[in-house]
């Protein structure tokens, strides 16, 4: 062994402590729940100004395009599809890395997970949100929306079964109602830690409906330890089956470039990827304005950053696999998909999503890049960037160059569609700020587990089937 | 399970496996294997027979190997804990990984050495004159790149099993912390290199013997399957030794039980899932050159390809369902051997149609090549785990794994 080598210490391969600092129940209380308990700072006056603004922008475009019709966008007739479902998978994907966190990483037993919990469901929740306005606008009349659904009418006409837009349908309204429900069920002993606080009756009202009377008490607790483990089981299969039936829109096509077998998988690689990215560009802010360095450290950053590069490898995988196989298919119209998706028109929106999605997460192998928030940074914005262009270059390429070249066109967005994915932006931290103003951020009851002494088995010397109750 | 896995001295006690019955076992397999072997090579049609044969059986324990060299790496990477109790039987079942190359010979011989190997039809080269789209393949699917490219996957494989498999026998004689620290450096980049030489190999080797046909999903199929088939061998080594008393009294509780059951849980429905993705997008988008290799796989395999889903999937997943299924031994070891038995009829369905497309055929012609490849497999195992401790004393973890409570 060499010297060098004998310096490592066993300390230093191990995880630091979740929440660090001297911190007590009391503390950790009044720390997650400052933000909602005093006035809004000017920053966020001037924060949620901003993206109200936007969000009205959206609200606009949403109705411009309703009074006019889809021909305000730039689709045309070999690109039908454009960024109305580009807009509607990046924000699906969005979603993924809170039902995860929630979901598998729970089943998984990573602890570290309680303090972005709660923030990245609500990101989830928010991102459904935001998706399904693009579907929705899409039919051109939104109002009629509920024909989507397989309701029995006059006329014996049904949905389309055989369809996977319908199959959408079903996987995102469940992924919607699950998510919501689990966001809320775990918010429940929360809220009613915010109404115990409250000075004012009125507060203490409103959060005590929400709290659905929560008591505490031992039956409750028990009860609600069952509902998450259910939810979270249940939720488990969400994960990979919302984005994989997204997938399928594309896949189940023939249309080169979208008909590959691997698109499930590599298209829920790409959401968790994308959505640890976004979790990951709030929660910085998240930690820095509400003073929360101490719950969500630098050592969850690192972690994150782990799971980022892991999907983005996966991602590039599935990129490699594809141009690969095109090659190996030995099929004219494959081949040529992947050469002009490289070369062609659209080749400035290949590469930079070959950079910003495999390129440049790369260097978050690097510890200090990993935990400083000045050098990610810039790195999961990219990987936001990426993860949207690749979307589009799956969508557009593939349409713009159909079978007839005599119908071959390109694409180029109006101002509705660019009000339109700017405006859901919008939207969507707008919601996130006033989630966290009004609601605790942190899952308290769940960090409260985390702290030293609440877990009674992990103490020193406690051995497998022993003492374990002691 | 109760009590006991008290401390080091109980650890430092633990010793190698000592019983010859294990490697007379394995002899026995490998004699068998080999005579059935022979006989199938001096019978009329008896090499294209073999090569196929052959090809299943090693597949089968390639699988096993190379699955249990990701286990390993995954603990590494992901900084487990609770598995240090038992990643000593994952290594022993990845420590193989050198032999693989050797077992592989075989086929190598074939291709170098006759004017084709039946199982690869672009090795023929009457086939692939009239064939304008195996000629565009050609700058891949050919002898020498398929060679260098096999010889590649095993120094690879067989280099990163031995870094791994020394580095934790090195380590029960002390130096645990750098160590641990240096697999763990290692172990990321390694699971790049898998991901990627498992993929080629599973094209090269299971999907070039369909030369039209192809799937982008072909990969992490056969991954799924590997994973699958080795955390089915884990586990049962794991609970053979255990009932023998080589792992300690009580120091693999109940859950550490449930950790391998919930992942062979997992993996079970990973597996269906991408085993359904990939039938489902090739018959959803019902393109002819696409179909054909499922249509070969129905008809006359219908069968195969319905039990297919029986065991890999119905049976494993309704007898881990439950909380206490996954950490009851009798029902995991049953649950693992359904897995490997589905490892096996997988592989099977994937090679044999090519050969036997009226449907399938089982004969001693068939078995001659996987009895010998499993005898060799364990043979090795047994010497492993008859020279060195059964468990990884050395690990900083090990006492915090014994400690390992849900």
């Amino acid at each position: 062994m060499t010297p060098e080598s004998a310096v490592v210490a066993v300390s230093s391969l191990e995880a630091g402590p979740l929440v660090l600092g001297e911190v007590d129940f009391r503390k950790l209380e009044d720390d997650i729940n400052r933000p909602l308990e005093s006035f809004p700072t000017r920053r966020w006056w001037i924060a949620i100004s901003c993206t109200g603004l936007l969000a009205a922008l959206f609200v606009y475009a949403f109705l411009h395009t309703v009074f006019t019709g889809i021909g305000a966008w730039g689709n045309n007739n070999p690109v039908g599809w454009a960024w109305d479902i580009t807009n509607f998978v990046f924000w699906i994907g969005i979603g993924h890395a809170g039902t995860l966190i929630s979901a598998i990483l729970f089943l998984l037993r990573q602890r570290w997970r309680t303090a972005i919990a709660r923030f990245a469901e609500a990101m989830t929740v928010f991102a459904v949100i935001c998706a399904l306005q693009f579907p929705l606008v899409h039919t051109g009349r939104p109002w009629l929306a509920y024909w989507l659904l397989p309701l029995p009418n006059a006329n014996g006409i049904w949905v389309n079964f055989r369809s996977p837009l319908l199959w959408d349908v079903f996987a995102v309204s469940t992924y919607g109602t699950v998510s919501f429900l689990f966001w809320y069920t775990g918010l429940l002993p929360d809220l009613a830690t915010v109404r115990d606080r409250a000075r004012h009756g009125l507060r203490r009202t409103i959060y005590g409906i929400l709290s659905l009377g929560w008591q505490g008490s031992n039956r409750a607790w028990s009860h609600y330890e069952k509902a998450y483990l259910l939810f979270a089981g249940l939720s488990t299969p969400l994960v990979l089956s919302v984005h994989s039936v997204v997938s399928f829109d594309f896949a189940t096509s023939v249309i080169p470039g979208w008909h590959a077998t691997i698109f499930p998988p590599y298209f829920v690689a790409g959401a968790i990827f994308s959505g640890f990215a976004m979790v990951a560009t709030l929660i910085v802010i998240m930690r820095k304005f509400f003073r929360l360095e101490h719950v969500v450290t630098e050592d969850h950053l690192d972690v994150m950053n782990r799971i980022i590069i892991a999907t983005s490898l996966m991602v590039g995988y599935a990129y490699a696999t594809e141009v690969f196989i095109a090659w190996y298919s030995g099929a004219a119209y494959e081949r040529y998909v992947f050469v002009n998706r490289a070369f062609g028109h659209y080749a400035w929106a290949y590469w930079t999503m070959v950079a910003c999605n495999v390129v440049i997460p790369q260097v978050l192998w690097i510890r200090k890049v990993r935990r400083t928030v000045l050098l990610l940074y810039p790195v999961v914005i990219l990987v936001n960037v990426g993860m949207w262009f690749e979307r589009f270059v799956i969508v557009v390429t593939s349409l713009h160059r159909d079978y007839l070249p005599s119908s071959w066109d390109v694409f180029s967005p109006t101002w509705v569609d660019v009000s339109l994915f700017v405006g859901s932006i919008g939207v969507f931290l707008t919601l996130m700020l006033l989630f966290a103003r009004f609601l605790p951020a942190v899952s308290l009851a769940e960090t409260k587990a985390i702290l030293p002494g609440s877990q009674p088995r992990a103490r020193q010397g406690a051995r497998p089937g022993g003492d374990g109750h002691g | 399970m109760s009590g006991g896995g008290d401390g080091g001295a109980e650890l430092l006690a633990l010793a190698p496996l000592r019983s010859a019955g294990l490697a007379r076992a394995s002899l026995a397999l490998i004699l068998c294997g080999a005579v059935l072997c022979a006989t199938t090579l001096l019978s009329e049609g008896g090499l294209e027979r073999f090569s196929f044969a052959y090809l299943w059986g090693f597949s089968f324990a390639w699988a096993i190997v190379l699955g249990s060299l990701f286990f390993v790496a995954l603990q590494h990477v992901t900084r487990a804990v609770w598995s240090v109790v038992i990643r000593r039987v994952a290594e022993a079942l990845a420590a193989p990984a050198g032999l693989l190359g050797v077992l592989f010979a075989p086929v190598l011989l074939l291709l170098l050495f006759t004017d084709h190997c039946a199982p690869f039809p672009w090795s023929n080269a009457d086939l692939v004159r009239d064939d304008h789209v195996l000629q565009g393949k050609a700058p891949y699917l050919n002898v020498p790149f398929f060679v260098v490219r096999a010889l590649f996957f095993f120094a690879c494989w067989g280099g990163f099993a031995a870094f791994f498999v020394r580095q934790s026998l090195k380590q029960d004689a002390g130096g645990g912390a750098a160590r641990t620290a240096r697999m763990r450096r290692v172990a990321a980049p390694f699971l790049i290199l898998f991901a990627l030489t498992v993929t080629f190999a599973s094209f090269d080797w299971l999907m070039s013997q369909d030369p039209h046909w192809y799937s982008t999903m072909y990969g992490v199929y056969v991954f799924a399957g590997m994973a699958l088939a080795a955390l089915a061998a884990i586990t049962l080594a794991v609970l053979w030794l255990r009932a023998r008393g080589l792992l300690g009294q009580g120091i693999v509780s109940d859950d550490h039980l449930y950790s391998l059951g919930g992942l062979l849980f997992a993996f079970t429905c990973f597996w269906a899932y991408i085993a359904f993705s990939q039938f489902m997008l090739v018959w959803y988008g019902n393109l002819p050159e696409e179909t054909v290799y499922f249509a070969r796989r129905g008809g006359a395999w219908l069968a195969v390809a319905l039990l297919l889903v029986a065991l890999r999937f119905a049976l494993p997943f309704f007898l881990l369902l439950s909380r206490d299924a996954k950490r009851s031994p009798r029902r995991l070891v049953v649950t693992a051997l359904i897995v490997l038995a589905g490892e096996l009829l997988d592989l099977y369905w994937l090679i044999m149609p090519q050969l036997h497309e009226d449907g399938p055929r089982l004969g001693w012609q068939e078995l001659g090549p996987p009895l010998f490849l499993a005898g060799a497999l364990l043979l090795h195992v047994a010497r492993f785990l008859g020279k060195h401790r059964p468990m990884a004393v050395g690990d900083p973890f090990l006492s915090k794994s014994c400690a390992f409570h849900l």
